[in-house]
């Protein structure tokens, strides 16, 4: 045996070799599926416009400085970033900048061609939202398959926000997945507001998820916790999925049920309270109501009903398995649409 | 057990056929000094980091007016801690040359061995290159204790739209090396080093974009700092004092014959054009009435003002692009500017 | 199929191998990162079932932390600042269910507190690891709950590199909170993350992640600077922690002040040292050079400070010191060994009482391993021991239940010593024998009892007798301490190593002093050492064969004198 620790020696030099070498093929790995990416990320400019509800500047100095503060945190503007999901012209962004009700939204391409964009439809739920302009023959970028998603992959942010000659990289690793309502996959890249709206792409340059304002507080995010090495983005099945919906114009919000939970249940969401009018209410669901299940998804826990609810959208029909007393019960619900506009 | 044996080394084998890949840190620990000025007001920090880039006692570091002061002291890697002058100052690039003062004779008997970081290029990088900086944040780094690495990635390089809007970007730094790599008070001044170890920039200061309302964390690089101190190294005696820029007065802005709706109302800045002078380069360009102005010479506009700005740079006789939307169309168009 | 299954099991790997050559050939650098990445991933699927959310109190959701299972049996340790001194707290872990859990000692110093699951279940703990052989720029991982994400309870992981090793970050504004020996992190983390595990590559625990660096400016979000109490600053007050204790960490109720040399280095001189304090005792003054610490070359103030607060109160230093000669020519060499006074932080004294129960608990799970293995009752030790002047000579001992006897010196011409529980006696070869004197009694009694006590039931069954009260250094082990009541109350300490549940040693009083036995077997060889308790210095050691088994009949009996 003691001849043999030459072996483990050497065994041992190749392991701390190993390391310095993932570090090259990584970074080299990384300049190619940014390059595979790049024909499909574009930048947005989104031009005018002043949502009502934010302050406008009160003085000549404020207005040269172009800070619209709101809420104590300063609200970014300039230009945001894009991906082609068709080659005929749809452009999939997020709804960072329509906060601003912009009059103007203009898509430059990788080539550097600019078009006017027009706005198909939105998802307020995700944050979403796709644009329509007229091209043809743009590359569109390929999608990552679900499975692809796990904790602890890289995950590279490419934006065009910095003027649409640069593409803007930063890395870090899938953090975490179904955060914010189940809604999120969460990863450690460096972003700020320009890259809202841009992809999230494995080492294979295909892409994870499209990162979007999404906050902790719920509704959109300023810029209060950009470079906390904390971004969200809308995972590639949804993001997909939401796509043919968006196309049909109009805005998607998330679905509203009604339902207060008893915050430890554990053996089925047993409800605390129902909002009157809402369409738990009208459901017929009441207090002490034990939900168990929406659609196929066990609930358990009040965490397991908001990710199941999450997925939905106002004017979809989930179907809820309760139980009250000893009896089960089923009944389909339609969800509406949220009481009041959050922040 | 000798089949394991020989696996073992089969498995080896192919590993140690390839060069073990150097530690791009290690030519650096040597080379990364701790700066102390004075001062350290508001948004200012006393401490920094800085890069010894001669042997003879030069040290590399990020502009600062800390560093005026006659109690300007330099600490290496070993904790030995030297007073030091700016020998060069240039806050156009932001960056400023300091010279150690080392003792005649030497330390404890020996003379003084520095060993200086060579300044690489940058022009191989890409976004997304793996990079690496030493600094001091917060500057709880002590006498001869490291200072802290962090890592990041190449975010871009060049010029980008957004560092036009940037308040305290060195003003004739005109390419950039932007990066993730966290960046707090105290690491301007250290390198920006490659995974092969090379010193492609030098960190600058904590920059915010107006635009975004974002912090840039930047980096001037190397090859733009190679005249900046090889001229400075054979000079007899120090030129602290920053250059005078040769500021020409700015005189009226070229000509252009485009006369935008300049509205007093602050809501909604736009580079609408309200009227094109007839026969002017604006008309021998195609602008028309309501065209909205967008991109002027390869720069958005999203006010007058911006509008303004940009043609302040510009001079005479040079073409340029105009991007325009009119209607749902976006034009480009080529207008040659004259003079005013 | 079947034909698949003809096929020789080293064609289809050879097979495999061409194909995945030539893959590799297509982009052998995509290849290798998506390994590098796999792996990775992989690493986080395990880790993450070792990584806790951490609410103190019943109802998680009402703020909290992040914690790491470190032990299967449920132990978690997390960040005092998250636990406070809460009884009971809420942990979820990523099977998305919550579990109770009881708080068990805290470290307000260090910023460290442990807890216990209340389910019996086996949790998936993660191993500790050796934060002393870091290396800046290596890659760590950092995981846990910022912001309280994870309403799954499933882990957050962010990665980065170690950008410094043996931070000493003080305590800022009101906090207690001290980093003595802190890895300093670049990987992000955020309020919330407070208490959760800092991994290597390899998936060992190298600290608890518990402090940041917060511009003010953006509010209490990361910066890319981050502090994690390192593993084996924990390591040192484990025992203590389990114990059930309010932890104090040393001092050595002496400053030292930087001061430099004319060749540029620095030298470490003290420059305030209490009368009363310890290391006064053992020989420190004012004006002395303070070169090494336990071993450990101090190059300024910072370098002394980062290691003496890594250590708790009562844990024994050693220094070397250079003083100037009274007469201006030169210097000369000192050592100083003490033990280490406490620096008190957290609830005032008197408001932490350890939970008897829990304390009760902690002390069973102990001793159940070690009464498992069966130490011998009987047992013999035969071999050399070397004095402190350096002379050395035979010695056997023999234990038989109550009994020990001690023969010194040759066969035949040996001084015997025997001690039966009540009554002793001594005897020098050809002479009768005489009372054991009080000395050698204790002697006797306290390697004898010590030993005994911890095996004893009847002793085990009484609270007061027998309880784990914390954690001690001997050498290069760190053990947990037992306290020991003989039937005239007197107080011993027994020593456990926790690991191995090997018996590590013993300390009781001799006189007027207290002795400290370390006990080291390695088959059939057993190693001795007595030293002084409270310095350390090393009185003799016994080397020997250790053998186990019933005694020869007579050996405790006086022999007829000539």
């Amino acid at each position: 045996m003691t001849r043999s620790w030459w072996v483990w020696a050497l065994l041992g030099a190749t392991a701390l070799c190993a390391q310095e070498r993932d570090e090259g093929a990584l970074q080299r790995a990384t300049r190619r599926a940014v390059a595979r990416v790049s024909p499909g990320v574009v930048e947005i400019e989104a031009l005018g416009g002043l949502e009502e509800g934010f302050q406008a500047p009160t003085n000549e100095a404020e207005a040269q400085k172009g800070i619209l503060t709101k809420g104590g945190f300063k609200q970014a503007f300039g230009p945001s970033t894009g991906i082609v999901v068709r080659a005929d012209g749809w452009i999939l962004t997020s709804t960072f900048f329509l906060r601003r009700k912009p009059r103007h939204l203009i898509v430059t391409t990788h080539d550097g061609k600019s078009y006017v964009a027009t706005l198909a439809g939105q998802d307020r739920a995700r944050a979403l939202c796709l644009l329509k302009i007229r091209a043809k023959d743009l590359t569109p970028v390929s999608w990552a398959k679900p499975d692809a998603l796990a904790v602890g992959r890289y995950a590279i942010a490419v934006g065009r926000g910095l003027g649409h000659e640069h593409l803007a990289v930063s890395r870090g690793i899938v953090s975490g997945l179904n955060r914010i309502g189940g809604r999120a996959l969460q990863s450690s890249a460096a972003i700020s507001p320009m890259n809202y709206g841009g992809p999230l792409i494995s080492l294979e340059g295909e892409v994870l998820g499209i990162l979007v304002p999404l906050s902790l507080k719920g509704g959109q995010a300023s810029v209060d916790i950009y470079d906390s090495g904390i971004g969200f983005a809308i995972p590639t099945a949804d993001a997909q999925q939401a796509i043919p919906r968006l196309s049909k114009a109009g805005v998607l919000e998330p679905g509203f049920l009604g339902v207060v939970p008893a915050p430890l249940s554990s053996d089925g969401v047993r409800i605390a309270g129902v909002s009157p009018g809402s369409p738990a209410a009208e459901a017929g669901i009441q207090p002490g109501d034990t939900i168990t299940k929406v659609d196929e998804r066990v609930t358990d826990r009040p965490w397991q009903l908001r990710h199941a609810l999450g997925a939905h959208y106002a004017g979809d029909t989930v179907r809820l398995t309760y139980s009250r007393g000893t009896t089960t019960h089923t009944v389909e619900v339609t969800l509406g649409k949220p009481p009041a506009a959050q922040e | 057990m000798r089949r394991l044996l020989t696996l073992a080394l089969a498995c080896a084998l192919p590993a140690l056929a390839q060069e073990a890949a150097p530690d791009p840190l290690e030519a650096a620990w040597p080379a990364v000094v701790k700066v102390y000025g004075a001062g350290g007001f508001q948004g200012v920090p006393a401490y920094g980091t800085g890069v010894i880039v001669d042997a003879r006692g030069f040290v590399l570091t990020s502009w600062s007016i800390a560093l005026r002061t006659p109690s300007l002291r330099v600490v290496d890697s070993e904790g030995r801690s030297y007073p030091a002058e700016i020998w060069r100052a240039d806050p156009g690039l932001g960056v400023a040359l300091l010279k150690l003062k080392l003792p005649v004779g030497g330390l404890g008997g020996a003379q003084v061995q520095l060993e200086p970081l060579a300044l690489g290029r940058s022009e191989d990088l890409s976004p997304g290159d793996t990079v690496y900086t030493l600094g001091n944040p917060f500057g709880f780094v002590y006498g001869a204790e490291r200072v802290a690495v962090q890592r990041g990635v190449v975010t871009t390089v060049g010029a980008p739209q957004t560092a036009a809007r940037v308040e305290k970007l060195p003003p004739r730094l005109k390419r950039l090396i932007l990066h993730d790599a966290p960046h707090n008070p105290g690491t301007q001044g250290g390198p920006l080093l490659t995974l092969d170890g090379e010193l492609v920039g030098i960190c600058g200061r904590i920059v915010e974009s107006r635009a975004t309302n974002t912090l840039l964390n930047f980096a001037v690089p190397a090859e733009l700092l190679r005249d900046f101190v090889r001229e400075a190294v054979s000079w007899r005696s120090p030129r602290p004092d920053p250059p005078r820029d040769r500021v020409a007065s700015p005189g009226p802005p070229p000509r252009t014959g485009l006369r935008l709706l300049r509205a007093h109302l602050v809501r909604s800045p736009m580079a609408y054009v309200e009227r094109v002078v007839p026969e002017s380069p604006a008309a021998a360009a195609g602008i028309e009435p309501d065209d909205l102005v967008f991109r002027f010479a390869g720069r958005t506009v999203r006010s007058c003002r911006d509008y303004d700005d940009v043609l302040a740079g510009l001079e005479p006789g040079r073409e340029v692009e105009v991007v325009v939307k009119r209607g749902p169309r976006v034009l480009t168009l080529r207008l040659k500017l004259e003079a005013p | 199929m079947s034909t698949l299954r003809s096929f020789p099991g080293w064609g289809l790997a050879l097979a495999a191998f061409a194909v995945s050559a030539v893959a590799q050939d297509a982009d052998p650098d995509l290849a290798q990162a998506l390994a590098d990445e796999r792996r990775q991933v992989a690493l986080i699927e395990r880790l993450s079932k070792s990584v806790a959310a951490v609410f103190p109190g019943e109802d998680p959701g009402q703020g909290g932390g992040s914690g790491v299972l470190i032990d299967s049996r449920g132990y978690v340790l997390t960040n005092f600042h998250v636990s406070g001194v809460a009884k009971v707290l809420t942990v979820g872990l990523d099977d998305g269910r919550t579990y109770r859990a009881r708080l068990l000692g805290i470290d307000p110093g260090g910023d460290i507190a442990l807890l216990r699951l209340e389910d019996e279940r086996a949790f998936t703990a993660v191993p500790l690891g050796n934060s002393d052989a870091l290396r800046v720029g290596e890659r760590v991982y950092a995981m846990g709950n910022p912001f309280l994400l994870a309403e799954d309870y499933t882990p957050t992981v962010t990665q980065g590199v170690v950008s410094g090793l043996h931070r000493y970050r003080d305590a800022s504004g009101s906090s207690d909170l001290v980093y003595g020996d802190s890895i300093q992190i670049d990987a992000s983390i955020n309020p919330g993350n407070s208490g959760g595990p800092l991994f290597s590559t390899r998936g060992t625990l190298l600290g608890i992640n518990g402090l940041g660096g917060f511009r003010p400016d953006r509010g209490r979000v990361n910066v890319g600077v981050g502090f994690a109490a390192s593993i084996d600053q924990i390591k040192n007050f484990l025992w203590d922690l389990r114990a059930c204790r309010q932890c104090q960490h040393g001092t050595m109720n002496a400053t030292v002040r930087d001061q430099e040399t004319d060749d540029g280095r620095t030298r470490l001189v003290v420059d305030a040292i209490g009368r009363e304090s310890a290391a006064y005792r053992a020989g420190l003054r004012l004006g002395d050079v303070v070169r090494t610490f336990n071993g450990v070359e101090l190059s300024n103030q910072n370098h002394l400070l980062t290691y003496v607060s890594r250590l708790p109160s009562g844990r024994r230093v050693h220094l070397e010191v250079e003083r100037a000669r009274e007469d201006g020519e030169g210097v000369y060499q000192v050592e100083a060994s003490f033990r280490l006074e406490p620096l008190w932080s957290g609830p005032r004294r008197g408001e932490w009482i350890p939970d008897p129960q829990l304390v009760t608990a902690e002390t069973e799970a102990l001793l159940a391993g070690y009464r498992a293995t069966k130490p011998p009752r009987a047992w013999s030790l035969e071999g050399t021991l070397t004095r402190r002047n350096g002379t050395s000579v035979r010695r056997l001992v023999r234990v038989d239940g109550e009994r020990i006897r001690v023969e010194t010196g040759t066969l035949g011409e040996a001084r015997i010593e025997v001690y039966d529980g009540k009554d002793g006696w001594q005897q020098e070869p050809g002479q009768a024998a005489q009372p054991l004197s009080p000395a050698r009694r204790d002697l006797l009694a306290g390697t004898r009892y010590a030993l005994l006590g911890a095996q004893d039931p009847e002793v085990q069954k009484t609270l007061s007798a027998c309880e784990l009260s914390g954690g001690e250094a001997l050498e290069d082990r760190l053990v947990a301490r037992l306290e020991v009541r003989d039937r005239a109350g007197r107080k011993r300490l027994v020593y456990f190593d926790g690991e191995s549940l090997e018996f590590a040693g013993l300390a009781f009083p001799a006189g007027e002093a207290w002795v400290e036995e370390r006990w080291r077997f390695a088959g059939e060889r057993a190693t001795v050492t007595r030293v002084e308790f409270e310095s350390g210095a090393t009185l003799e050691t016994l080397e020997g064969r250790f053998e186990a088994g019933p005694q020869p009949k007579g050996c405790f009996t006086p022999e007829e004198s000539q």
